[in-house]
């Protein structure tokens, strides 16, 4: 994903009134960037947090979207009332949105591939086939559009974030990280 | 599936043998398999020289009809393993030691098939897990029983691999790999929307097709599977696997099982067909 935002020239960015963030940054980087851009429309990307908690805190906060695990340029993104104008940044930046009328800790696309990659590692660490085997499986057996570890590549760690915040929001041991991925997203 | 099998063989100019206890029912299959032939010619994807050969190659015969020297067997009859083992019994007395023995079960373990049958034969015994429809689906799981002869499973797959199959190699393990990695692809999305709500079933559906590239959206796979089909193999993956979290089933696909809402099937799952 690096590779696909430099191509895409995504960061931090202002435009007309609106401020938009759409980087992994920490916790502290997300609060950070909205209380400097209070008096701005922010649009900002959350696959790794629980948007509603953001709304909720952040009145600023008009729009959410999810880009970090794309595995093309398309993004779930959700707006009450500033939908039309988000996704007219985003397309600036060469994201196609989807809407998203439900607001999901890790979004719809993000949740399922993190607990799909997730799955993958733990099957790879028990010896159960090698990771091009599972990657090909997956495609030619049940037509997913890429292999679990081809999706994540060096994006491990924001499988492994998306991952930690189901588990600390929902407390179910089904969101533990294998321990080979974990280990793989702290090499990044 | 053994239908599906044996067809896919024959158009790799291979011969093939239907076997099932209802004769009737193996003519039934050959009948379709060469009308779809037909379908191909007229369509022009295959020459009518192509289908008639591949007619001459794909027949129906009883198993004591069988030649003794077979190369490859492939059982794909029902999903119970007592009814398994006592074909796989039966199987052993009638060929040569040197056929190779293969189950295309998606939830027995492969070591356990290989006990009903001599030791010698569980040398020559391994899982080829192929998927629906398969002529069209590409992969093939390809299991090592714990008594798998050392080389035998990377013949085949490498067998596979030079007939425009996509094979995988993997441990006997439950739900192999696709059975198992995929219960999260549903697993999640019953967690997204955590009750019935068809509206909410349908935006999960359109954002894994529309953001996520997948072909369908997991409610609408599961009605075309059968709800009931899904709940069983995580049910039994779930079971297998010392009952993990991960694959704990979510209490609404039992719900939709309880109340006899398979999906398409049933014209009710998450979706209405009615």
């Amino acid at each position: 994903m690096a590779a696909l935002a430099k191509k895409l020239n995504v960061g931090s960015i202002h435009m007309n009134n609106w401020a938009i963030d759409l980087t992994n940054g920490s916790y502290q980087d997300k609060v950070h960037f909205l209380e400097k851009n209070s008096d701005k429309m922010v649009l900002m990307d959350l696959t790794c947090f629980d948007p509603t908690a953001f709304y909720r805190r952040f009145p600023q906060l008009k729009a959410v979207c999810s880009t970090l695990l794309s595995h093309n340029t398309r993004c779930e993104l959700h707006s009450e009332n500033h939908f039309t104008e988000a996704a007219q940044l985003l397309s600036e930046k060469g994201f196609v949105s989807v809407r998203a009328s439900f607001l999901n800790p890790g979004f719809v696309v993000p949740r399922t591939i993190a607990t799909i990659v997730n799955e993958a590692f733990f099957t790879l660490d028990q010896q159960v086939a090698n990771a091009d085997d599972i990657d090909r499986a997956m495609i030619f057996g049940v037509n997913y559009p890429k292999g679990p570890f081809a999706w994540a590549r060096g994006r491990e760690k924001i499988v492994v974030q998306v991952l930690d915040l189901l588990y600390q929001l929902k407390n179910d041991e089904r969101y533990i990280v294998s321990s080979m991925l974990r280990k793989q997203a702290s090499l990044i | 599936m053994g239908a599906g099998i044996a067809q896919w063989f024959a158009q790799q100019m291979i011969p093939a043998v239907l076997c099932d206890n209802n004769s009737e029912q193996t003519k039934k299959a050959i009948t379709q398999i060469h009308s779809s032939w037909d379908k191909l010619v007229e369509k022009e994807k295959l020459t009518s020289c192509q289908v008639n050969q591949m007619k001459q190659l794909l027949e129906a015969r009883e198993i004591t009809a069988l030649p003794k020297d077979t190369t490859l067997v492939i059982e794909a009859i029902i999903e119970n393993l007592d009814i398994k083992k006592t074909l796989f019994a039966k199987l052993d007395k009638h060929f040569s030691i040197e056929t190779i023995f293969a189950s295309n079960t998606s939830s027995f373990p492969i070591t356990q098939l290989a006990s009903s049958v001599s030791s010698n034969r569980q040398k020559r015994f391994l899982g080829l897990h192929f998927f629906n429809p398969a002529t069209l689906m590409k992969l093939v799981e390809v299991i090592k029983g714990q008594a798998t002869q050392a080389g035998l499973a990377e013949e085949l797959y490498a067998w596979f691999a030079e007939h425009k199959k996509e094979p995988a190699l993997c441990a006997d393990t439950p739900g192999f790999i696709v059975n198992r990695v995929a219960r999260s692809f549903y697993g999640e999305a019953l967690r997204i929307v955590e009750n019935e709500n068809e509206v909410y079933c349908k935006e999960v559906d359109m954002l894994m097709r529309e953001v996520g590239g997948f072909k369908m959206g997991p409610f609408e796979l599961m009605d075309l599977i059968g709800v009931d089909i899904n709940y069983a193999v995580t049910s039994s993956v779930w079971e297998a696997l010392g009952k993990n979290a991960r694959f704990t089933p979510h209490p609404l696909q039992k719900k939709m099982v309880d109340l006899g809402r398979f999906g398409k099937k049933t014209k009710r799952g998450f979706y209405s067909y009615e």
